[in-house]
């Protein structure tokens, strides 16, 4: 493989996390920001030094803040989210701008330390798969001279899975799981490999576990026998009846378990393999990143989890003299990446029609999009191009486009759109 | 039962068809041009410029390297472009074979014979100047034996009818009273007689002294009658529309309609 980096990147609502991989290394590396109390996280803050053109991000970014020499923005993510701005030095900053400045100055902890700028592959692991967002990361990381192919998006669920699988094979015979314990609650999720399919399916599941709770409470020694009391019943509830064959535990609320813990790593560690990991979403990020980077993949399975569809989507077309099924979807697709862009021409035909077969059910659905409002032409006289995109596992939008036929009738460029909502019909 | 027929990519750079003065983007448009308009294709049609076109701005490659060998080989631009539209498949077989029968009448015809389809297809598609260029080169070969007088005589009247359209009175007037004299046909004379009317041109007078004057007459009030329709019609005229838009829109579209009336006028000068 070629010299470079190949990155996985935790972008959490309030920090983040990298961890990267180089040639010759066995397993992926963690970056360290600082020597801080958790040198591997950095906030999702940057602060602009008063009159200068200078960014500064994390724990620098709030000190120079609070010595008064520049405003910050923290939480950046969820100013991201809501498309917000900032002012700095009288000027007007978009949260786009701001996140491409952490970004970079982000990254380039890594390039200084690396010494190298070459990037392979980078993976961005987010809690959340909010549109918005995950196209201003893939803005941001373009303006940052990455070639769009080289980035991808991935939920930490399936960062989660990529990690597990990366392991070895006793480790996930049976069902594995991962408490993520961190200032946005208490995550569960679970993997398991689903056997006897072809191929077989590695499942995994995110659940929001309502009996989370402020890390602020294992400040005090009442706070920490609860916490124990809560993660304890929290593991006899979910996993008494299950074959685990490896448990772990990540997080910022992880970290001291030992110590506030004791009664729920004992029954945790009944007859299972336990592991704290630091960086879990990161390192699974890298573990991604490097199978996209292969040709033929090295995870034999068909990946189903959050951020993942259970669909094929399909449309019979005509290329050459040959009737062939056009695949604009898979089952195991990863919703974000999913997009089809293509034109056709209908030949006696009034609308789009697709064909679309939620996994595990035997008879796919016939989906379509009317073309009743474009002009009026000779048949085959007219070519759409047809967009497909995802805004969800669980909604599609299909856009259709009225070209005309070159000069011999110019097109509109009218348009119909669609969306669909899996398991509502379709 | 309908289908969809996946499209090929799209040019940059068009291929430009001079005779319909249009320019052709994707396999799909060039296969419609060749089913449509086969009269307008030479026997020089398939060269470098159409290869490329295919090969480098299509992206088909193959399809550019199956036509150079196969035309390579046999130099039959018919099968050659038979086997092209039925290749992308944009055609149903049933149109395929109506495509075939209209190669093989074409095959039939003289080369003067598809000379003057060409140019009564120009005719029909406006394109007055190239079909002036079509029939002169026709009229040019009047003497030929191998021309019979009818087809000759044919030629002529589209000539003058392409010379009416272009507003040449005077060379469409040649024409008909060439066509007069070698048949003496009141048919001819009579458009003749409406061509002099039309321009203002006196009635020549060694043609018109014969004709008794009730049918000059009658002639005159046949023509006042077509005009009186002509100027109904000219409400529903392409161009005329043009002046019932808003200012902006007119403006817009007066600009491309002298456009095209200016590069007419520069390929008759050519």
């Amino acid at each position: 493989m070629e010299e470079g980096l190949i990155i996985g990147f935790d972008l959490c609502k309030d920090f983040c996390r990298i961890s990267y991989f180089v040639s010759g290394q066995e397993e992926p590396s963690d970056l360290v920001f600082s020597e801080e109390d958790n040198p591997y996280v950095i906030q999702n803050s940057i602060c602009k030094r008063k009159g200068e053109d200078v960014w500064l991000i994390g724990q620098e970014a709030y000190e120079t803040a609070l010595l008064g020499g520049g405003s910050i923005v923290d939480k950046l993510l969820r100013l991201v989210a809501r498309q917000g701005f900032a002012t700095f030095d009288g000027q007007k900053y978009s949260a786009e701008d701001l996140l491409f400045h952490f970004l970079e100055r982000t990254l380039e902890f890594l390039f200084a330390e690396k010494k190298t700028r070459n990037v392979l592959g980078i993976m961005y692991s987010v809690q959340e798969l909010n549109t918005t967002v995950l196209d201003a990361v893939i803005r941001c990381t373009k303006r940052l001279g990455i070639d769009r192919r080289k980035m991808h998006i991935i939920s930490h669920t399936e960062s989660f899975l990529y990690y597990v699988l990366s392991q070895k094979r006793e480790l996930w015979s049976n069902i594995s799981v991962l408490y993520d314990l961190s200032g946005d609650g208490l995550n569960y999720y679970e993997l398991e490999v689903l056997r006897g399919m072809q191929p077989n399916v590695a499942k995994a599941s995110r659940t929001f576990l309502e009996e989370g709770f402020s890390l602020e409470i294992l400040d005090s020694a009442a706070g920490r026998k609860m916490a124990d009391n809560i993660m304890t019943s929290c593991v006899d509830r979910m996993l008494k009846k299950k074959l685990i064959s490896s448990a772990y535990l990540s997080g910022r609320g992880m970290d001291s378990c030992q110590k506030w813990g004791e009664n729920f790593l004992r029954v945790l560690c009944q007859r299972r393999k336990v592991f704290f990991i630091e960086n879990l979403f990161a390192k699974g990020a890298v573990y991604a990143a490097c199978e996209y980077l292969r040709e033929n993949s090295s995870y034999p399975f068909s990946i189903m989890c959050e951020g993942r569809i259970d669909v094929d989507i399909s449309m019979e077309i005509t290329q050459g003299n040959k009737q062939q099924t056009l695949a604009l979807a898979s089952v195991g697709n990863n919703w974000y990446e999913t997009k089809e862009d293509f034109d056709i021409i209908p030949d006696q035909e009034t609308a789009i029609r697709m064909k679309v077969k939620r996994l595990g059910e035997r008879m796919p659905i016939m989906i379509e999009v009317p073309l009743d409002g474009f002009p009026k032409r000779p048949q085959k006289m007219t070519r759409v191009n047809v967009a497909l995109s995802f805004e969800s596992e669980k909604m599609f939008t299909v856009t259709v486009t009225d070209k005309g036929f070159g000069e011999f009738f110019p097109g509109t460029e009218q348009t119909v759109r669609k969306t669909f909502t899996i398991g509502d019909g379709v | 039962m309908g289908r969809y027929i996946l499209c090929g990519k799209e040019a940059d750079l068009p291929y430009e068809v001079d005779e319909l003065d249009i320019r052709i983007y994707t396999i799909e448009e060039l296969c419609y041009y060749i089913y449509n308009y086969l009269p307008l294709i030479g026997e020089d049609f398939i060269d470098e410029r159409l290869l490329f076109f295919i090969r480098r701005e299509l992206d088909l490659p193959e399809i550019a390297d199956k036509i150079e060998r196969f035309y390579g080989s046999r130099s039959e631009q018919d099968a050659t472009l038979q086997m092209l539209l039925s290749d992308v498949g944009y055609y149903s077989d049933p149109e395929l074979s109506e495509f075939q029968n209209r190669l093989v009448y074409r095959r039939r015809r003289s080369r003067e014979e598809r000379v003057k389809a060409k140019g009564d297809s120009l005719l029909r598609l406006g394109r007055y100047q190239s079909a002036v260029r079509c029939y002169k080169s026709l009229h040019e070969k009047g003497s030929d034996s191998r021309v019979s007088r009818e087809f000759y005589v044919s030629v002529l009247e589209s000539l003058a009818s392409a010379y009416g359209h272009l507003c040449e009175f005077d060379y469409a007037l040649d024409c008909l009273l060439g066509i007069y004299d070698l048949n003496h046909s009141e048919r001819i004379l009579k458009k003749a007689y409406d061509v002099c009317i039309l321009s203002g041109t006196e009635l020549p007078q060694s043609y018109f002294s014969r004709v008794p004057d009730q049918k000059l007459q009658k002639w005159q009030q046949d023509y006042w009658n077509r005009e009186t329709v002509a100027r109904q019609n000219l409400d529903s005229d392409e161009t005329m529309q043009i002046f019932l838009q808003d200012p902006g829109t007119q403006k817009k579209e007066l600009a491309e309609y002298l456009d095209k009336k200016k590069e007419a006028c520069r390929g008759m000068l050519e």
